[in-house]
This record gives C-alpha cells, sequence and structure tokens, in this order.
C-alpha cells in the first residue's frame, strides 16, 4: 500500500476530475489479488459516472449562462449586481424589527433616567439659589443688627471698625446658613448623577436601579 | 447620475422621520456586528449624529464640489472614531438598505445605482482625506489630566497635557470623549493659545442632567485620560491681517476661547488694544474673574469689566453684558460667546446700536446642543 504524503493529497484536490478521465482510468492489476472485481461491473459503473459528471457539467454552464443573461438584464437597467451587498440586504426585516425594538427599549430607558437626572439636578439648583439669596438676605439683616448694637454699646466709634464689625457678622450668618443647608446635599447628588451617567454601558442592574428609585 | 432623484427619494424616506436610523442600525449592526462598539449605547434618535447628514450629504452630491472641503474634514474627522476605509462598505450597504425598505416599489434598480455611486464617491472624498491626514497627525490625541478644580459649584477648570503636539488656533475647539462616558463626544473650546508643553485648559459648565458635562465636572479626576479630535471652528479665530482693537463680550464659559483670544495678543502681537466684558447671572458665577484680572494687571492694553444681571446686590456694573459693552465700542472687532439665549440677545443688541455685521463674530458655545461648529 503507498502512503499517501499530504503533497500528493492536496496536489490531487486541485485538480478536478473530468468526465474523460473517468471514462478512461485505467487500473493497474493488483498482482496478488486473483479475485478483483468484475472488470465488467466496474467499467459501466465508470461510465455512468462520467455521464453523470457530463451532465452536472451541463447544468453548471447553463445555470452560468442564465447568471449572465439575468446580469445583463440587471445592468441595462442600471443596476450592479457584481457585489451582492450593495441594494440587496441580507438581513431578514423580522431581524431588524427585533433588533430596533430592544434598541427602543433601552433608549427608552436612558432617556427616562437623564431626564430623572436633569430634574433631579434642575431642582437642586433652584433650592441652592434659593438658599443662597436666603442667606445673603439674612446676613445682611446680620450686618445692619451687628451695626446698631456696637453704636449703642458706647465703645470708642470708627468708620473702619464700625464695617468690619458688620462684614463679620455678615460672613459668619451667611456661612451658618448656607453651609448646613448645602454640603450634604450636593455632595449626595453628584453621585447620584454620576451613578446615572455610568448605567448604560455597566450592567442592566446599574441601568434599572435609579429607575425603581424613582418610581 | 440623476441628482433631482436621489434628492427626490431622500426627501421622501427622511418623512419617515425616526424610523430611518432606527432601521438603519438595526440593519448595520445585524449585517456588520463589529460596528457596534463604535456607536454609543443610546442611539435615540433624536440625538442621531450619522443618518441625517449621510442622507443629505450623498442626496445633494451634484453639488460635492463647493462641499468637498466640508467633507474632507469630515473624513480626516471620522479617525477618532477609529473608523478606518474598510468600514465604509458596511454603512453604504446600510443606508442602500435602508433605502430600499422605506422607498418600496420606488426603489428601482437604476435608483440604487445613482445611490451607489454617489456614496462611493463621497466615501472616497473622506477615505483619501483621511488617509492624508494619517501622514501628519493621529486619528486622536489623548491628553492626561493634570489639573481638576471645581471653580463653582457647576463649573470646573480642567487642565490636560496632549501626547503629541497639536497645532489649534485660540477661538477653536474640538470634540472630546473619555472612559467614564464611552463614545460619548462633545465640543469644548480651548481656553488657552498653543503652549510649548502641549496642556490645554478646558472650562466645563454642567447642563442640568447633561451626561458628558457633569461626569467632566464631577466625576473626571487628575490622571484621567482624554481622546481628543481634531481642532475645528474659525468663527472665532483672529484675522492676523486684520490687527484692530477687540471687544470681547462673553456669557458663562463662552469667555473659554474669548481667554484664548487674549492670550494669543499677548503672545504674538501686535498689540491690539483689548476690552473684556464678561457677563454672568450673579457675582458667584464670575468663576474666573481673578486669573482675568491678573492679566489685567500684567497688560496694560487690557481691560476686564465683569457685569452681573441678576444680582441687585452687586457693587460692580449691572445689567446685561451687551449694553453695558457697546459703551466701549469704537470700531473694534466684536467677538460673542455664551449660551445660545445670549448670543441670540447680545447680537441683535449690537446690530441694533449699529455695529456693522460683518465686525460680529459670535459662536454659540456653550449650549446645550451640542451643535456642530
Ligand atoms: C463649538 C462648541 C464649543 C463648546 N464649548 C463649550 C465649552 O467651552 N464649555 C462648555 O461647558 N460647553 C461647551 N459646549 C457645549 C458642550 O459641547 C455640550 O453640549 C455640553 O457640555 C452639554 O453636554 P452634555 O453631554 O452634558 O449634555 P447632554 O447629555 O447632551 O444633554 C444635553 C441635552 O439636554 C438638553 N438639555 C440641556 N439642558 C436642558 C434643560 N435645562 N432642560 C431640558 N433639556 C435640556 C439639550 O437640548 C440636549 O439635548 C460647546 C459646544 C460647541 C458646539
Ligand atoms: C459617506 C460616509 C459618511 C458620512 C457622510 C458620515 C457622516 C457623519 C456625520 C456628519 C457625523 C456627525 C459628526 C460628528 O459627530 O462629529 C457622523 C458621526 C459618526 N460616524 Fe459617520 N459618516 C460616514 C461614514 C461612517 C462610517 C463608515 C463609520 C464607521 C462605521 C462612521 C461612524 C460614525 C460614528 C461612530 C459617528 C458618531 C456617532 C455618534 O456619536 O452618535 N461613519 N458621521
Amino acid at each position: 500500500m503507498g502512503e499517501m504524503t499530504w503533497e500528493h493529497h492536496s496536489s490531487r484536490d486541485f485538480r478536478p476530475l473530468t468526465p474523460d478521465q473517468v471514462r478512461k482510468k485505467q487500473f493497474s492489476r493488483a498482482k496478488l489479488a486473483r479475485r478483483g472485481y468484475s472488470e465488467e461491473e466496474v467499467e459501466s459503473f465508470l461510465y455512468r459516472v462520467a455521464d453523470e459528471m457530463a451532465g452536472g457539467d451541463k447544468e453548471k454552464a447553463d445555470l452560468r449562462a442564465e447568471i449572465d443573461r439575468l446580469k445583463n438584464w440587471y445592468k441595462n437597467q442600471g443596476a450592479d449586481v457584481a457585489d451582492p451587498g450593495m441594494g440587496q440586504p441580507r438581513v431578514s426585516i423580522d431581524a431588524v424589527n427585533i433588533l430596533s425594538r430592544a434598541q427602543q427599549t433601552a433608549d427608552a430607558q436612558i432617556a427616562e433616567a437623564e431626564d430623572y437626572a436633569r430634574r433631579l439636578v434642575g431642582q437642586a439648583r433652584q433650592q441652592y439659589e434659593l438658599t443662597l439669596q436666603e442667606a445673603q438676605q439674612r446676613a445682611e439683616e446680620a450686618a445692619v443688627e451687628a451695626v446698631d448694637a456696637y453704636r449703642s454699646s458706647g465703645v470708642v466709634q470708627s468708620a473702619e471698625a464700625e464695617e468690619l464689625e458688620s462684614r463679620i457678622a455678615y460672613l459668619r450668618t451667611f456661612a451658618e446658613v448656607t453651609q448646613v443647608q448645602l454640603r450634604a446635599v450636593l455632595e449626595g447628588l453628584a453621585n447620584e448623577v454620576n451613578k446615572l451617567g455610568s448605567l448604560p454601558s455597566r450592567s442592566r442592574q446599574a441601568a434599572t436601579d435609579p429607575l425603581t428609585r424613582h418610581g | 447620475m440623476d441628482a433631482q432623484a436621489l434628492k427626490d427619494s431622500w426627501h421622501l424616506v427622511a418623512r419617515s422621520g425616526d424610523q430611518v436610523p432606527l432601521f438603519f442600525y438595526s440593519t448595520l449592526f445585524l449585517m456588520h456586528p463589529e460596528t457596534r462598539d463604535m456607536f454609543p449605547v443610546s442611539m435615540a434618535a433624536q440625538r442621531d449624529r450619522l443618518v441625517s447628514a449621510l442622507g443629505r450629504i450623498v442626496s445633494n452630491v451634484d453639488r460635492v464640489d463647493e462641499a468637498v472641503p466640508l467633507i474632507q474634514q469630515l473624513g480626516r474627522d471620522h479617525r477618532k472614531f477609529a473608523v478606518v476605509a474598510g468600514h465604509y462598505p458596511a454603512v453604504g450597504h446600510a443606508l442602500l438598505a435602508t433605502l430600499q425598505h422605506f422607498l418600496g416599489d420606488r426603489w428601482t434598480p437604476a435608483l440604487a445605482n445613482d445611490w451607489k455611486q454617489a456614496y462611493e464617491l463621497i466615501a472616497k472624498v473622506m477615505i483619501d482625506a483621511a488617509d492624508a491626514a494619517s501622514a501628519t497627525s493621529p486619528p486622536w490625541w489623548e491628553g492626561e489630566i493634570i489639573g481638576h478644580e471645581r471653580l463653582t459649584l457647576d463649573i470646573a477648570v480642567i487642565r490636560a497635557r496632549l501626547n503629541y503636539p497639536y497645532p489649534f488656533r485660540p477661538g477653536q475647539s474640538a470634540s472630546f470623549s473619555f472612559a467614564l462616558r464611552p463614545r460619548l463626544w462633545r465640543f469644548y473650546s480651548f481656553a488657552n493659545a498653543p503652549r510649548r508643553d502641549n496642556t490645554i485648559d478646558l472650562h466645563v459648565r454642567v447642563v442640568d442632567g447633561g451626561t458628558v458635562s457633569t461626569a467632566l465636572v464631577h466625576g473626571v479626576q487628575r490622571g484621567d485620560i482624554l481622546r481628543v479630535g481634531a481642532p475645528v471652528g474659525d468663527r472665532l479665530t483672529l484675522n492676523p491681517n486684520l490687527p484692530r482693537d477687540l471687544l470681547l463680550i462673553a456669557g458663562g464659559t463662552g469667555l473659554a476661547p474669548l481667554k484664548a483670544l487674549v492670550e494669543q495678543v499677548a503672545y504674538e502681537g501686535p498689540t491690539r488694544r483689548v476690552h473684556f466684558f464678561v457677563g454672568a447671572r450673579t457675582s458667584r458665577e464670575l468663576y474666573d474673574i481673578e486669573a482675568l484680572t491678573k492679566l489685567e494687571t500684567e497688560y496694560p492694553w487690557l481691560s476686564v469689566v465683569p457685569v452681573v444681571s441678576h444680582d441687585v446686590l452687586y457693587r460692580g456694573e449691572r445689567g446685561q453684558v451687551a449694553d453695558v459693552a457697546l459703551r466701549a465700542w469704537r470700531g473694534q472687532e466684536v467677538f460673542v460667546c455664551g449660551s445660545g439665549e445670549m448670543v441670540g440677545a447680545t447680537v441683535t443688541r449690537l446690530v441694533e446700536a449699529g455695529v456693522p455685521n460683518e465686525q460680529i463674530h459670535f459662536d454659540e458655545s456653550t449650549t446645550g446642543e451640542g451643535k456642530e461648529p
């Protein structure tokens, strides 16, 4: 038995058999095999194979002609079919629709989370402005009071000292009113908003979290 | 190529509104799954940036000559999305499939062929420009954040050092993205003139609930990396052949690109007189005023005037910044930058007051729309 090397194998694969090769194929006689197959049977079988191959070839040729005919027809209509992708979508409309719906659901969830964040920050900002205005007003009042108190205290009066007194009172009150109210709220808010923003790419859980809290 | 047929068919398709980008992207991602990762997670149609532009640009192929510089710029800029030539056929397939779907019977082989050719032409201009650019610049720059300072509750000044030299002109902007908000790109203006150490400054203000600005102000830290696209925009850049005095009018973070102009005048000369009017609603929002006042003491040709509109207790100039600035108008070139609203109102005031149109330069920079320059 001859060994079949890789080289043999591949070179044979590259040369397709023709019907004629099959028809004229000579088998070497196996010296020790007295009782070989009937030559007649082998021959008639090979003829059948050859006929079928010939038929296959003709069918292929017919099909190729038909394709050319169709290509020409399309070309005459102004379409280029050499590139099958162009204008001939290979995806099913069902698949497109399913993916579209999934995308829409995701978009809607993200939009809702963003809207929630927008309102949250918007309200916080209003609150912040209000607090500051209030603080400013209360500080102005405190400053006026401080000057009044200073004047009625009987201490030697100087414009500079008076100004200083009022500024200290202003700043102290302003800081008191604002600091307490604002810090905690704002830091918490910044965290919240950051969580919202990173939701889509991280995980589904993160995506639904703020919404459930919201709803 | 029947350009009118392209336009008519695009017009028809566009009538399906949000359904069009939805179909386009679903088809693209199904046929070419490798492109999914290039786009943001949310593809909400109202913020779609590709499809409507694609249809508009391709269907106007008959006027391609006028648009070539823009298309080239688009091609160069697409490198920042990591787009390579091999991606173009994918987008072409999805575009044609989308047109076919929405046009139904009207999608003839002849029309298909015209769209295909028009698309390939535009794509070629983009790809060639990208190729040419790749000889001289990276697809994007990376900037390490080396300074992050929150100057008010909602404004941060960010300094980043870029990894390669970055040639830009004061007054320009670029789009930025970073790992905290993957694949989202937003424009921010440079607040400085180019420096030898490749550092850039950005002034970022939070838009209520804004995805990217919130992260830039509250989320990023020193050491984080910004991805930076090529510089764009020429509306706020100085014309070196017109060395006139300048009147700068800023609202909010709109002062960023105008501050860059001040730095340019300081570096380059010839010295022009510069009047810089900085508007804000309350004195607390005059976030950069210390730095500007310092510049003012350094440069005799510069005067900085803060103007506050909504703060009765404010002791400096009060009112609309445009009105205060107009008092200083002596025929200078006027530059306006701020929110859309502020810019609109200011430009109207200037025109009413007789400032010639061609002397007014403006850009709406701090609006939430993220509009292209
Ligand atoms: C050329 C150019 C230069 C720019 N320069 C700067 C700069 O120097 N500094 C700077 O801070 N910004 C600048 N911007 C704006 C910046 O690009 C972003 O648009 C901004 O940071 C908002 O992005 P975001 O992702 O946070 O918001 P997004 O998440 O995109 O949110 C904005 C969306 O929310 C909507 N929206 C915003 N506010 C509200 C509200 N109050 N109520 C309801 N809806 C709202 C908007 O219509 C938009 O759809 C510039 C823009 C351009 C075009
Ligand atoms: C003729 C071809 C093309 C045209 C006219 C075009 C046009 C555009 C325009 C105008 C934008 C918005 C500009 C911006 O945000 O900076 C955009 C965004 C984008 N394009 Fe293209 N493009 C084309 C091809 C491609 C290809 C082949 C890809 C790769 C798959 C691609 C990927 C993107 C991405 C990822 C964005 C950002 C989308 C977003 O942030 O929402 N584009 N395109």
